[in-house]
């Protein structure tokens, strides 16, 4: 009986993939498009369309159905905007205090700030990789899964992602 | 960059070094030294990087909404409203004419969340049937029941569920109806339900629970706060054994013979997901054996 179990037109089957995944999908497309409500409106429409599709996806398949569903329909989406990203402010108080000059406060402000501009000129295919691993702490399998490529794919985009950042930096 | 030529992952050693997997010292080769600061800062800083913050919850009842209401309808019928303010009659006879009715259906071993026009919610058990005009919703909050649900109603205007055996009508409330052949059963949860059967009105309170087995009816107190069915199991209370097999048939793609003319009643709870456990706890209850042969069980003394 476990078939009827793991069925995803289960209420409570369909709520344990939204806790699971839900998360995953929001930060994906947020990476992709760079706006909160648009990737929101995505990730609903991720959902809606796995209960409509309950009956024909089984429970293992939900999981790439998602990713697959939310890419396709921000394929459909024409409106990008700049992807902003924040700071853990924390940071100061974790790291070594000798470092904690005001100059050297100064410089980290600033070179979080070209790192940021530099993230949203990469390409949508880099920063998505760039950041499902840095923020996300996805593993390049694990990215691999949700974008439905090869690892070795990945580890392209991540590598080619760090030669473009570390160009649009310059010099520190 | 220094060496990239000559070596095999040209186009993934950063990769491989940010993911740890080769170490500073090899990227110091590979790389300028200059490079290398400006990777290690990048690695360092993306550290602290967020995404915005994700509204869980939010999402989750915005999805809801959208499952099983049917979104162009309703929006279509304020328009008309005030359009058409003077010929309501006209109106709701064109709506009557024009909408055929929401049906909502489950399989065996199924369960199915529906979310009816005002958010109300229902949560329809195993071999059931949900049958509703959502553009009448607005004027009667009424729908037809086969088998059991489970029903979450937002406050507002009557709210009725029809069945073969009785109507049900409450204001605002959670309860739960299980029509059968020759059975019907009404748990009140919370607030305030009718009954009405064969003319005959009971008044159900939270907590209390209605039954009617081959038209003898009985009233109790059920300690339950919302039907165990919604969380994979169903708890029975003094119910007679051919409506607990016919549950099971419902819940498990099976055949139960009962070769035993028992007037005896179950109290317990059966598992939906693991046959063999629900049976184990019923003839056990019962002082009964079972037998079991591919999809067909057999129920002896």
């Amino acid at each position: 009986m476990t078939k009827d179990k793991k069925s995803v037109c289960k209420p409570s089957t369909f709520q344990e993939l939204y806790t699971k995944y839900s998360k995953d999908v929001y930060h994906f497309m947020y990476y992709k498009t760079g706006s909160k409500d648009n990737a929101e409106d995505l990730l609903q429409e991720a959902f809606v369309r796995l209960w409509k599709n309950c009956e024909k996806v089984s429970y293992e398949k939900a999981k790439s159905f998602l990713f697959t569903v939310a890419s396709n329909l921000f394929l459909n989406e024409k409106k990008h905007e700049k992807v902003v990203l924040k700071y853990r402010e924390s940071q100061n108080v974790s790291e070594s205090r000798d470092n904690d000059t005001p100059e050297n406060l100064l410089r980290q402000k600033e070179f979080q700030q070209k790192l940021n501009d530099a993230i949203a000129s990469l390409s949508e295919k880099q920063r998505e990789v760039f950041l499902l691993s840095r923020i996300d702490k996805k593993t390049y399998a694990e990215i691999a899964e949700m974008l439905g490529i090869s690892v070795k794919a990945v580890e392209k985009r991540m590598h080619k992602a760090l030669s473009v950042l570390r160009e649009k930096i310059g010099k520190i | 960059m220094k060496t990239e030529d000559n070596i095999e992952n040209k186009d993934v050693f950063l990769a491989q070094w940010i993911a740890g997997e080769i170490s500073d010292l090899e990227l110091k080769k590979l790389v300028s030294e200059e490079d290398f600061a400006v990777f290690s800062e990048i690695k360092k800083q993306s550290e602290f990087l967020e995404a915005p913050k994700f509204e869980m919850n939010q999402n989750f009842e915005a999805i809801k909404n959208q499952i099983d209401t049917p979104k162009k309808k309703s929006k279509v019928i304020p328009l008309w409203m005030y359009a058409a303010a003077a010929s309501v009659v006209i109106m709701i006879s064109f709506f009557l004419l024009k909408t055929s009715p929401t049906t909502i259906q489950t399989g065996i071993g199924e369960q199915r969340l529906a979310m009816l026009v005002d958010s109300s919610e229902v949560i329809l058990n195993a071999k059931s049937k949900l049958t509703y005009q959502p553009s009448m919703w607005k004027f009667e909050r009424k729908l037809k029941l086969e088998g059991e649900a489970y029903f979450k109603v937002k406050k507002g205007s009557k709210f009725t569920v029809e069945t073969e055996n009785g109507t049900v009508t409450v204001l605002g409330t959670q309860f739960d109806v299980n029509s059968l052949d020759n059975y019907f059963k009404v748990v009140c949860y919370e607030g305030k339900v009718s009954v009405k059967q064969a003319e005959k009105e009971t008044i159900l309170t939270q907590s209390n629970a209605y039954q009617n087995s081959d038209n003898k009816i009985e009233k109790w107190n059920s300690n339950l706060e919302a039907p165990s069915w919604v969380n994979g199991e169903s708890t029975f209370e003094k119910t007679p054994l051919k409506i607990v097999i016919e549950e099971l048939e419902k819940q498990y793609d099976i055949n139960i013979d009962n070769s035993v003319n028992s007037n005896k009643l179950f109290t317990g709870t059966l598992s939906n997901t693991n046959l063999e456990l629900a049976l184990q706890t019923l003839t056990t209850a019962l002082q009964l054996k079972y037998e079991v042969s591919e999809k067909n069980i057999t129920i002896t003394k």
